[in-house]
């Protein structure tokens, strides 16, 4: 099993960084990555640590998903999340921007407490968050899509590394295929150069080709910026050929977390959640 | 022998609660329960009224004869006469109020009909403006044909009760109110235990699950807002007779459609006894402070009739945010009560 | 016939104003605002107390009103409608929460008038103030009101387009109302955008106000009489499209002063009490007929041709992500 370390409560000023952390202006591409914050450096084993999830309960209103789920990230690696449909993993990404409600539990990002700051600051913490539909706004065109982050002047400037898209530039969103619009949510989330980027199926319905291009972008950003990735999959071996870690979720338990070798090699896990048949 | 003070005020209270009771229940039938909301509740009410209005008048042309007399521009003479007629003959009264009665429940039948089709086509909020623009509708030829009801001035109606002694003709009036809203309760409340209305509750939201159930929810539809018109229109007729007048200007958004909703959201939605005690309690206060309000006049420098509007709203909002599930929430619906159906 | 020129453009457009707040409210909240006629007659209460009992031009009343209204609108979304929503109340108790406090604004606004001509002795009921505006060439000429009204509405199309389609709040501001919670995750505040927005259509609402009574007249119970024209305006006009909004209300308030004196010289005298049917019959026709409104038919149009060229284009293009 993966560590457990907790933050520890050494370097953390709970009360005061609830909010305190001062959303960074996010309006116009100025966010710098905040610093790494004092708790991950005081004094723990672990100092990459970039999200610590603790006995997480939330769910959608009376409908609780998650029931006291831990859940650990580290810079510079690719934290996956498999789990079969509606096993709750997406609601683990909304949680993490306050998108569902939590009852219990908390979420510290880089040593901060986040796990009630309003979903439009937590940007500000250097974390991002690329939902799995509706990643775009449709009736916008790309070039509006990209100046919402990152002001007007700035947007074509977003697409330097997506020179795929520049073609479309000014046709609504809309309009585009499913991976070139995930290509351009992709864009939008990375315009702040996040620490820690959140990925709930990015290459879902995508060709073999897409995704493996979309994967490729994903792997260059971890490997070039030493960024904690959190991806959600939901294809099992393409999750657990690029990734350092994996958790396993059933029915809004983590069943598993850890290596993800290791996974492979638990017959009864990989059968049982994976629908793998055991050779 | 005059009544003493607190006697009518009992009276009115009775009386005036049977009328919201009726109106209510209908509103009750058809949002609670049907999942409608009918913004335009006044238009069956109106429409009831209406009727008070107009076929009295031409049943007794029938048996007496009016001597020319017109029954909006001579209203008041002719109104005299046929009361005068009515002392003597109390037997006309059961024949013409049952026509009337029948007449106006036809119209609102119909009216529910008519409000049903949007209700099937629209959606929420579009069918909420629309439903509200027919009750507008109502009104603007209630106030601007003057034949039907008498227009901007409104007309007097026969007195139905002119043939009691005149010290108990008010109390047999609240009784006799009383008596029409007992029966509707009762009706309604059996209709909404009946198989065809647990089914409607357990649907309201949800057309599909009507369908797997074999109902057509077109059909289901249709029939719920049709009996909703009808009572309405009853509700309608009593006011009518209860102040024997007609004034299209009083027949508003405010007292008909908004007032409703109000109390069966105080009460308590698609639950019968919540509408009743939401109806009692809204009735009582109302009357309490127009008693009251009474010493306040004067001492402020606007009319007190506006308080009426700000307390009515404010409080509306006040319930919608801390207790939006009434005094009386809906009991949840088992499914065995469903399978029975 | 310049009587009805000025009458039916002036109205047209002041319902046009109306028309954009409510609908911009309607995209922002999905909630019918039935309260928005309410700022409307407290701009036009702000005209009358500014110009006939502090002594100032009527037109000093087009600012006041704006922060007036505005922030009436404002304390409705932010102390009611988004109380409720957070509360996931149902959209039914939405409507019913604006039909609430409509009526508690017809109580406030009533109190205004009564407090207005109790204390200062003026006039609030029915009243003009028309002779108080300035004729543009002398007694028949152009009055300014006329001139105001028509800058007022084009610089709002112009206005709403340049925010919407050429500034990056306004980008944000379409996004959030597309997808609110996209939004946030992008950093973008939209508590603040769509008070923004609220503000905006209860200010503007407030400025159709003072127009309203500087031409026609003032007074509470037109809250109720204005309510349905603007409702058929948004919604002939497609209710959550703001130029829509715009088409439709000239549509609107046009055939309602056009059309009645049409059909006075047709039928007579009797049809001018009839005349608040027309925007009833207007709505209720395309309700059913044509729910998208005439916005729908517009953009179906277009849709289509650019679907053809698109098309086209693509076949030359080929359709991948990949270079
Ligand atoms: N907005 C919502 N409101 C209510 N319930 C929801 C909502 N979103 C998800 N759920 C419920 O929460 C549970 C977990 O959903 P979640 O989206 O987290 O699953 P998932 O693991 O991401 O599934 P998938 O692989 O299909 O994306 C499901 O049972 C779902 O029905
Ligand atoms: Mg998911």
């Amino acid at each position: 099993m993966a560590s457990r370390n907790a933050l520890g409560s050494s370097g953390e000023k709970p009360g005061a960084e609830r909010h305190g952390g001062a959303p960074l202006d996010t309006a116009h591409g100025k966010t710098d990555a905040p610093a790494t914050s004092p708790a991950a450096q005081g004094g723990n084993s672990n100092s990459n640590r970039a999200i610590e999830i603790k006995d997480l309960v939330c769910g959608y209103g009376k409908n609780q998903v998650l029931h006291g789920v831990d859940f650990s990230a580290d810079l510079s690696k690719i934290t996956a999340i498999v789990g079969s449909n509606g096993s709750g993993k997406s609601t683990m990404l909304k949680a993490l921007f306050g998108l569902c409600d939590v009852k219990s539990g908390s979420i510290h990002a880089l040593g901060r407490d986040i796990t009630h700051v309003p979903t439009h600051s937590i940007l500000g913490y250097g974390i991002s968050y690329m939902a799995q539909r509706k990643n775009v706004f449709q009736d916008l065109t790309l070039r509006e899509n990209l100046a919402v982050v990152t002001g007007l002047r700035n947007a074509e400037q977003a697409m330097d590394h997506f020179p795929e898209l520049l073609p479309f530039l000014d046709r609504p969103a809309v309009t585009l295929s499913g991976g070139q619009r995930q290509l351009l949510a992709m864009a939008m989330v990375l315009v702040h150069k996040p620490r820690i980027m959140l990925f709930d199926e990015p290459t879902a319905a995508l060709s073999p080709k897409n995704a493996d291009i979309i994967i490729g972008k994903i792997k260059d950003l971890n490997a070039q910026h030493e960024n904690c990735i959190v991806l959600v999959e939901q294809n099992v071996k393409h999750a657990l050929r690029n990734c350092d870690k994996v958790y396993l979720l059933a029915s809004g338990n983590v069943v598993y977390s850890g290596d993800p070798a290791t996974l492979l090699d638990d017959k009864d896990l990989a059968s049982k959640y994976l629908g793998m048949t055991p050779q | 022998m005059a009544l003493s003070a607190e006697l009518i005020f009992l009276g009115d209270l009775i009386a005036i609660f049977s009328i919201y009771l009726v109106v209510n229940l209908s509103l009750n039938l058809e949002f609670g329960f049907g999942g409608v909301p009918n913004f335009g509740k006044v238009l069956a009410v109106a429409a009831g009224a209406f009727v008070v209005g107009t076929i009295p008048f031409g049943v007794y042309g029938l048996m007496l004869d009016y001597g020319g007399l017109e029954p909006v521009d001579d209203n008041i003479m002719l109104v005299h006469q046929i009361n005068a007629y009515i002392a003597e003959n109390p037997e006309t009264v059961f024949v013409v109020f049952a026509i009337t009665l029948i007449v106006a429940v036809g119209v609102g039948g119909l009216l529910g009909l008519v409000s049903a089709y949007p209700a099937i086509r629209l959606r929420g909020d579009y069918l909420a403006i629309t439903l509200l623009a027919f009750g507008e509708i109502i009104r603007i030829v209630g106030i601007n044909y003057t034949p039907l009801v008498g227009g901007t001035l409104g007309i007097s109606v026969p007195d139905m009760l002119s043939f009691v002694p005149n010290e108990y003709r008010f109390l047999t009036a609240s009784f006799v109110l009383l008596a029409f809203a007992g029966v509707a309760y009762l009706l309604v409340a059996r209709f909404t235990k009946s198989p065809v209305g647990r089914l409607l509750r357990a649907t309201r939201d949800d057309d599909l699950a009507l369908q797997t159930l074999g109902r057509d929810p077109v059909k289901v539809k249709f029939k719920v807002m049709m009996l909703a018109g009808m009572l309405g229109a009853v509700g309608g007729v009593m006011y009518a007779s209860y102040v024997e007048g007609v004034v299209a200007f009083g027949y508003d958004r405010l007292n008909w459609t908004f007032l409703p909703f109000v109390m069966i959201i105080v009460g308590g939605m698609a639950n019968n006894k919540g509408v009743l005690v939401g109806t009692f309690l809204f009735v009582v206060i109302r009357k309490l402070v127009i008693y009251y309000n009474d010493s306040l006049d004067g001492l402020l420098p606007f009319d007190i009739i506006w308080l009426d509007y700000l307390a009515l709203g404010g409080l509306m909002i006040l319930v919608l945010i801390f207790r939006p599930h009434g005094i009386i929430p809906e009991r949840p619906q088992k499914a065995k009560d469903l399978e029975k159906g | 016939m310049t009587i009805i020129l000025f009458d039916g453009l002036i109205y047209a457009s002041v319902l046009a104003v109306l028309c954009v707040g409510l609908s911009l409210t309607y995209k922002i909240t999905s909630v019918p605002n039935f309260a928005h006629t309410s700022f409307a007659i407290l701009g036009m209460y702000m005209a009358l107390i500014m110009s006939k009992v502090i002594g100032l031009s009527v037109y000093v009343a087009l600012p006041v009103a704006f922060a007036a209204s505005g922030a009436l609108a404002l304390f409705m979304y932010y102390g009611i409608i988004r109380i409720l929503q957070k509360k996931k109340s149902s959209l039914i108790s939405l409507i019913i929460a604006t039909l609430a406090f409509d009526m508690f604004m017809i109580g406030v606004l009533n109190i205004i008038a009564d407090g207005v001509r109790n204390t200062y002795r003026v006039n609030s009921r029915d009243f003009t103030l028309r002779s108080l505006d300035t004729v543009i060439g002398g007694d028949g000429g152009l009055p300014l009101v006329f001139i105001v009204t028509i800058v007022l509405l084009a610089g709002l199309a112009l206005g709403l387009y340049f925010l919407l389609y050429r500034t990056s709040f306004g980008m944000s501001m379409r996004g959030a109302i597309e997808n609110e919670s996209l939004a946030q995750t992008l950093g973008i505040n939209t508590r603040t955008i769509f008070c923004f927005a609220w503000f905006l259509s209860g200010g503007l609402a407030g400025m159709a106000g003072v127009l309203m009574a500087m031409w026609f007249q003032g007074d509470p119970s037109l809250a109720a009489i204005m309510l349905p024209s603007i409702f058929a305006g948004s919604i002939v006009g497609g209710f959550s499209s703001i130029y829509g909004a715009i088409l439709g209300g000239l549509l609107v308030g046009l055939s309602e002063v056009v059309g009645t004196s049409v059909l006075i010289d047709l039928l007579g005298y009797w049809v001018i009490p009839y005349r608040p049917v027309i925007p009833f019959i207007a709505m209720i026709a395309t309700l059913l007929v044509l729910p998208g409104g005439l916005i729908q038919l517009i953009t179906k149009y277009q849709k289509r041709r650019k679907t053809m060229m698109r098309k086209s284009k693509e076949e030359e293009e080929g359709d991948s992500v990949g270079t």
